[in-house]
This record gives C-alpha cells, sequence and structure tokens, in this order.
C-alpha cells in the first residue's frame, strides 16, 4: 500500500475524442456505456453516450447557471490538454456592401486549416475574411493553402465555434417529468478542409475567447461527487454548474436580457462559453440533493448511480405536495443547509436572500461556501455549448 | 564487353583528370571513411594496440550568413496553429550544425518543437562562431582500447539573451577484440550509424556549409552501445560493412529527439550494411539503413518510430556524387520533449526525402591554395503532420570551397530553398560562409 501511494502520478497523455471517434467506436458495435477519458481525474471517465447517441441524437444535458436551468450539448472531450488553441478558418467575401461584409457564398463555407485527424483540431476557430476578387467562385478557394498563397487580403475577426462532423445529428429531447427542455435545432452547414468539401455543426451562441498565445480561455464547469463507502469518488447524476470566468474571478453572469418588443422574441441572449474545464466538487457531509416527490427521477438515478450518497427522506407537506413546475427551479440541485427542506415552498427559491438552503447553484456560489479543497480542477475540457437557457431555445 | 569498355573510358578519363590536377583530391567524408571506417569523424577502428598515445585537435568553425525575410520559413500571415507543421524550419540552414537563422515564430502564432536549433540572426547578416570543437583521444598500451571525446563550445545569443552551450558530443571507449578482424565494439555517446550524412557533420569535414533536408533524420548521436565488422574482399577490390548500434534516441538530431537520456527506457535500433568498390580508379560505396524503436521525444514506449534509407557514393577522377533517400514514420505520443523544450504533444508523422549532391575538387599547389572544389546539391522532401496537410519543399545548394594549406577551408555557399506544396512560398534563401581552422 505504502508503495501504491508513493508511485509518481502517470505521464500526460493529451487525448482528444470528437464526435467522430464516438461514431467509430458505435460502429464497433460497442455500447453507450463505452467509457472515454476513463484514465482522468474524473472519477468513471465519460459514456459515450453522454455525447451522441448511436443513432446520432446529441445528449442534451441539463446545467445550472447562476441558478437558473440551462442545458448544453457535449461535443469534444479533452484529457490533458493544459491549453487548446484557436485555429484560423477562412471565409471568403466580396467586399464590404453598406458596412457588412459581402459573403462569398450564403450561408459562409468557411475554409478549415486543421482535421480532427489531429490532436490541435479544435472546434474553435478565428474567423479571417479573404477579400477575394469580383467573379471568384466559391470552388476555387477550397484550402488554407490556397487562400495563403493567393495573396488576398486577409481580415481577422471574431470567433466561431464549429464542429466538423460528416453525418446528420438531432439533439436529443430531453423531457424531465412532464417539462421537455427547449432546444433549437443542429445549425449542420458544408465547408472546406484541404480541397474537401465536408459538413460542420455551427454553435454561433456559444462564446470564444483567446489569449495572445492563441490558447482559448476556458471556464469552469462543476461537477459533483460523493464519496462512496470504499472510498472511492462517484460522479452524481444531477446537473453540473456551469461558470461564468476564471475561478475566484467573480465574473458577472455572460447573457443579457433583451428589450422586449412587440414581436417577441427571446427574452435572453446567451453568451456562456463553448469551452469549459471541468471541476469536481466534492460535497461535504450533510450536503443533499433536493429530490423532491414530483421529481421521483432524481431520487431514482441518485439511488442507482450513487447508492451511498445519502438522500432526504422526508419533506414538508407543501415541499411534497408541490408539483413538477413548483420543483422545476431546484429540483436535482444541491442544498449545504437541506434542513430548509422542512419548511415552506417558498423559502427554497434560490434567488431569496438570505438563502437558507445555501444553494450550490452557481460559481460563486460554490466559490463562497466551500473549502477549495473540495473543488478540483481536472485534467479534463470539453466543448459544451448551450442550447437551453432559462426555459428558451439558445438559438444557433 | 560494353561494362569493360565503359570501364577502361572511366580509368582513361581518371587519368587524364588525375595528371591533370596533379594532386590528390580533397579530403571530402568519402576519404575520411576511408581513414575512419564508417565512424565519421573519429578515430580508426584498427586504433589502440600499441604504445600510449594521446592526441588533441578540433576546429573553430566562423561563418557569416545572411538570410532572406526575417531568417525563419513562417509565413507573414500564417496563424495555424502550429506553425512548424505546415512549414520547413529547418530551410533557412546557416551553419554545418543545421542551425537555422531564426525560429521565432512572432507573436500570436505557435510552435510544437518541430524546430532546428537557432543562430539567433533573423534575417541580419552577422557574424557567427559556429562551433569551436576540441577532441581528445587516448589509446590504451598494449591493449585494443581507445577513448574519444568530442566537446563543442556554441557561442549564441537568441536575439533576446545569452543561448551559449558547451555540448559533449561524443564521449565513448571503442575495443577491437580480435587483431585480425576488422571488429569494433563501442558503448558511450557516439555518431549515428544510418545512412552517410552524418559522416559530414563536423565543418572541417563536410564538403560544403549546410546539412541536407533530411540530415534532421539520420545525423543525430546518441548513447548507447555499437558494433562495427567489416569485411575485406581483396581479390574483387570490395568490402562488405554492418555499423549497427543500439542507443536512447536513435537517428535524429539532438533538437528533435533528445539523446542523452532514454524518455521510454526500451532502446531503438539502427543499422547500415554497406558494400564498397575500391577500385584504383574508382570508388562506389552502396547502403541500406533502417531504425526502429520508440521515438524519445516522449514517454510512451508504444509510439515507435520507423525509418529506413539507402545511400550511394561514387568517386571518380576528382568527382564525387552521393545520394542518399529516406523514408520515416512516426507514431502519434505523448507530450513532446525535445533538447529545447517541453511542447504539448508528439503528433502522428511521415516524411519522405534525399538529396543528390555532385563535387567536382580540383588539387592546386599555388601559394597557399591546395584545393578549389565546386559542388551542387539537390535536396527534396516531402512531410506531413496526422491531420494536416503534407507539405513538399525543395533545395538547391551550389557552392565553393577553398582549401589552403592543410589548416583552413573557407567556404561559400547558396541555398535557394523552395515550398513546393502544402507550405506558403516565403523568402528564406541563404547566403552563407564559413571559415574553418583546424588544429
Amino acid at each position: 500500500m505504502a508503495a501504491a501511494c508513493s508511485q509518481p502520478d502517470a505521464a500526460p497523455s493529451p487525448a482528444v475524442f470528437t464526435l467522430f471517434d464516438v461514431r467509430a467506436l458505435y460502429d464497433q458495435q460497442l455500447p453507450s456505456t463505452t467509457r472515454i477519458a476513463a484514465g482522468s481525474s474524473l472519477p468513471g471517465g465519460i459514456p459515450i453516450g453522454q455525447l451522441m447517441s448511436a443513432d446520432g441524437k446529441l445528449k442534451v444535458h441539463p446545467t445550472w447557471a447562476e441558478g437558473y436551468g440551462a442545458a448544453y450539448v457535449v461535443t469534444e472531450v479533452w484529457t490533458d490538454f493544459d491549453e487548446l488553441w484557436v485555429q484560423p478558418a477562412y471565409v471568403p467575401v466580396n467586399g464590404w456592401a453598406q458596412g457588412m461584409r459581402d459573403l462569398l457564398t450564403k450561408p459562409w463555407q468557411p475554409i478549415f486549416s486543421v482535421g480532427p485527424g489531429s490532436r490541435f483540431y479544435s472546434p474553435f476557430w478565428q474567423i479571417i475574411f479573404v477579400d477575394v476578387p469580383e467573379g471568384t467562385t466559391p470552388e476555387s478557394l477550397t484550402s488554407a493553402e490556397q487562400v495563403l498563397r493567393s495573396g488576398y487580403p486577409l481580415y481577422p475577426d471574431q470567433g466561431s465555434v464549429m464542429v466538423m462532423y460528416p453525418g446528420d445529428v438531432q439533439f436529443e429531447q430531453l423531457t424531465v417529468a412532464s417539462y421537455t427542455i427547449p432546444v433549437g435545432d443542429v445549425q449542420r452547414r458544408e465547408g472546406w478542409l484541404d480541397g474537401a468539401r465536408g459538413s460542420y455543426l455551427e454553435f454561433p451562441s456559444a462564446a470564444l475567447s483567446w489569449d495572445d498565445r492563441l490558447v482559448i480561455d476556458e471556464v469552469p464547469i462543476y461537477h459533483f461527487v460523493a464519496r462512496a463507502n470504499d472510498g472511492s469518488l462517484v460522479q452524481l447524476p444531477i446537473p453540473t454548474v456551469a461558470g461564468t470566468g476564471p475561478p475566484y474571478s467573480n465574473t458577472p453572469a455572460p447573457f443579457i436580457q433583451n428589450p422586449a418588443t412587440p414581436a417577441g422574441g427571446p427574452v435572453f441572449t446567451s453568451n456562456y462559453a463553448g469551452y469549459w474545464r471541468l471541476y469536481t466538487v466534492v460535497l461535504p457531509e450533510g450536503a443533499r440533493v433536493f429530490a423532491p416527490p414530483a421529481r421521483q427521477d432524481v431520487a431514482t438515478a441518485l439511488e442507482n448511480d450513487a447508492p451511498d450518497f445519502p438522500r432526504v427522506a422526508e419533506y414538508s407537506a407543501e415541499i411534497a405536495a408541490a408539483t413538477e413546475p413548483e420543483v422545476r427551479g431546484t429540483a436535482g440541485m444541491v442544498a449545504l443547509t437541506p434542513a430548509c427542506f422542512d419548511g415552506p415552498l417558498d423559502a427554497i427559491e434560490p434567488g431569496n436572500n438570505p438563502d437558507p438552503c445555501r444553494w450550490l447553484s452557481s460559481q460563486q456560489q460554490i466559490e463562497r461556501y466551500l473549502d477549495p479543497a473540495l473543488i478540483q480542477r481536472t485534467n479534463v475540457t470539453v466543448t459544451c455549448p448551450f442550447v437551453s437557457f432559462r426555459g428558451e431555445a439558445v438559438n444557433q | 564487353m560494353r561494362l569493360r569498355a565503359l570501364l577502361a573510358a572511366l580509368v582513361a578519363w581518371g587519368a587524364t583528370a588525375a595528371a591533370w590536377a596533379q594532386a590528390p583530391a580533397p579530403p571530402t567524408a568519402d576519404e575520411v571513411e576511408a581513414i575512419n571506417d564508417s565512424d565519421g569523424y573519429t578515430p580508426a577502428a584498427g586504433e589502440g594496440a600499441g604504445p600510449a598515445s594521446v592526441s588533441i585537435n578540433g576546429y573553430v568553425d566562423v561563418g557569416f550568413a545572411k538570410v532572406q525575410g526575417d531568417g525563419t520559413s513562417f509565413a507573414p500571415n500564417d496563424t495555424r496553429v502550429p506553425l512548424d507543421y505546415v512549414s520547413d524550419g529547418f530551410a533557412p540552414a546557416v551553419n554545418s550544425r543545421g542551425d537555422a537563422a531564426s525560429t521565432y515564430p512572432g507573436p500570436n502564432r505557435v510552435i510544437n518543437g518541430f524546430l532546428p536549433r537557432s543562430a539567433g540572426i533573423g534575417g541580419r547578416p552577422s557574424f557567427l562562431l559556429n562551433t569551436m570543437s576540441v577532441d581528445f583521444k587516448y589509446t590504451a598500451p598494449s591493449a585494443p582500447v581507445m577513448f574519444f571525446s568530442r566537446v563543442q563550445f556554441l557561442p549564441r545569443f537568441t536575439g533576446e539573451n545569452d543561448d551559449t552551450r558547451v555540448y559533449v558530443e561524443q564521449a565513448f571507449g571503442r575495443i577491437v577484440p580480435i587483431d585480425s578482424q576488422e571488429l569494433a565494439l563501442g558503448v558511450g555517446k557516439f555518431d549515428s550509424v544510418f545512412g552517410i550524412e552524418y559522416l559530414d557533420n563536423q565543418a572541417n569535414i563536410r564538403t560544403g556549409i549546410t546539412p541536407s533536408l533530411i540530415a534532421r533524420y539520420t545525423t543525430g548521436q546518441s548513447i548507447g552501445a555499437k558494433l562495427f565488422y567489416r569485411v575485406q574482399i581483396a581479390p574483387l577490390w570490395s568490402a562488405v560493412s554492418l555499423n549497427a548500434a543500439a542507443t536512447n534516441s536513435g537517428n535524429f538530431v539532438e533538437a528533435l529527439q533528445p539523446p542523452d537520456a532514454s524518455l521510454t527506457g526500451v532502446p531503438v535500433g539502427s543499422a547500415r550494411l554497406g558494400y564498397e568498390l575500391n577500385a584504383p580508379i574508382v570508388q562506389v560505396k552502396l547502403g541500406v539503413s533502417g531504425m526502429y524503436g520508440p521515438r524519445n521525444d516522449q514517454p510512451d514506449r508504444a509510439a515507435h518510430q520507423r525509418a529506413y534509407g539507402a545511400d550511394v557514393r561514387i568517386a571518380v577522377a576528382g568527382v564525387y556524387v552521393n545520394a542518399e533517400y529516406v523514408r520515416v514514420e512516426e507514431d502519434e505520443g505523448g507530450v513532446k520533449v525535445t533538447s529545447i523544450g517541453v511542447y504539448p504533444f508528439a503528433s502522428g508523422f511521415w516524411a519522405r526525402g534525399g538529396y543528390v549532391q555532385l563535387a567536382y575538387a580540383l588539387a592546386i599547389d599555388w601559394g597557399p591554395l591546395r584545393r578549389l572544389t565546386v559542388y551542387g546539391r539537390y535536396d527534396r522532401r516531402n512531410a506531413a503532420f496526422a491531420g494536416y496537410a503534407p507539405i513538399t519543399v525543395d533545395r538547391v545548394t551550389a557552392g565553393l570551397r577553398i582549401d589552403m594549406w592543410e589548416a583552413v577551408i573557407l567556404k561559400g555557399e547558396w541555398l535557394g530553398n523552395r515550398e513546393v506544396a502544402g507550405a506558403i512560398p516565403v523568402a528564406n534563401d541563404v547566403i552563407t560562409t564559413s571559415l574553418v581552422y583546424s588544429w
């Protein structure tokens, strides 16, 4: 045992798992429980079904964002990547018309600079507009080499999250109790890589920024884990918590509330990140998951996946009688002081101040309430663009 | 009959040329090898028995070089990551060590360790003290054992700070266990056994100045054990040799794979099987080489590297033709570690390439002049990292070498680098000179 404890950590082994890899595993008739990143510091790794089902549906994951419900999909998983880089994607334009770029094709057909066969591939691209002469056809510029050899003026622009994937995909419909989380449609488009046409999934709402070394800024996303009776850590089958910025940075929530218009439209515009670092949060003794009778599925999942984790046996009569819509904003959330479950329903609202439950539903709460030793950076990073935010489909 | 006529013509041409030259041919790598078996510029296998002896030799290589552009092969508008996967950072070499004028990528650009050492001069013309090399050799008395070391002083300034190194390039002991056999066993740090270009590593030996575009794969020293065996077939003026080694890093140059420690715990095997014809008029040497083992720029022993090559040398009447072809494959590995630094990871990689070099030496005995050698070389290299489009580059080299007395060599060389496909054309042609004092 002593020898085992003195073993040095395994050498880092950088790996990236894309939707191509997941598809390849399914093509080998492997089940959706097949795990990737199994040797990572995320206990248990990640089943491939958490990315995509065998029939090509991207799994929608619920999360908490500043105490509100949101949802995302996972399209890439990296292990042992301390840094990830933005790559250039070239978009031909015919100059500018009325202050707007006059795209050579609509929608644009980006010319990507690296494919998923490299670990330098990432779905995070800096758009570089290429001002091509009049009469240029889309088929005449199909590789980064051609763009750079052409000598046409280049105009670096902002970033975009574009996930290379050849097949048709859809978002899974995620229904909890009677509620289906609203998600938009996948935007499947076409682009070029080294002269070959290919398709990709576009997530323009996912925010993307990078530093002067082209390293993409990562934002924490918190996975709750608990210690089993045998001492091992297990992931809890409850929503994650999406951070807003680097740890302990008190970064404001990245969304805006849109002004109301007669035509309607989304109330919120999400600018949450596309690139996340997984952090595990070991729940302290006494912390409990809110699993009221209206959400028996939460309790059942806990019993199946984390049987040693204590569950609350009794709720106040008011909470026990609450309907699913009444607990939709809190079911699956972690409370540090679950004594609040004995009280009235309106006392457990996440926005209450003071917060009798001491919910862990935002980065700020996790960092404020918990010993930093309980929050562990893992060697796993992921692409997780939001597809739903505060009850609205995120416009892709 | 036709062969005999051709041989007769060669003999006649050789005799004429020799009479015109009135002097022996220059000490190219071929002759060095004839003196020094196949170990390059290291002592001959037969040395060792006899009285104790100590010798200290060396050279100083002073250069002056100018490279177009910023001294790199990186196109100004190229922000692809990493930049050294889509260009050839080795192309703008300025000295016999293969140092590029610059490897600095500039701001907002990323590299991943597929680069040579840098001379740090960028696009500015500059004097360089390329190498000060000191050889120490000790031959044991009455024992077939010899010890050899080569320490090199490499003054460099990167453009930001001092990067001077003292580098132990070789240090080994060698035993010749059977007097009657050309069999030598060596242990330590020694030259490559792959191909022929390693014979030209040192500036005082190399016909020209800069290494070929494939030298990065074949000319690196490493630590391990080596065996050399040669059988002479006197009636045919021929010999067959085997040079084999098990080392930490194989034959890649130290900028790509650190030779001084095994990162995987498994040695890399390499060998060359050679045939040589040493007729009075013409010398022909042929060889095939191979290398196999874990790549030593990362820790995963399952990530292998493989290399295969063939070489030919012909020397006749002052004309020297050297040609070599190599193919390299590397599996994807873990975190990348080279002698220069630590990088994100070692990517899957393949390359193929080669060169043909033609040199003509004119012996002169006029004042300090001893020889004039004109030479030219054509290199071509095609390579790709996993997930990236292949790049093809080529290079034309032309140069003049002047040997004065027996101790001074002055060389001037032009390198015309060309990005044929994949890589973006960039101004990176080189003009470089080298003044070598041997002692």
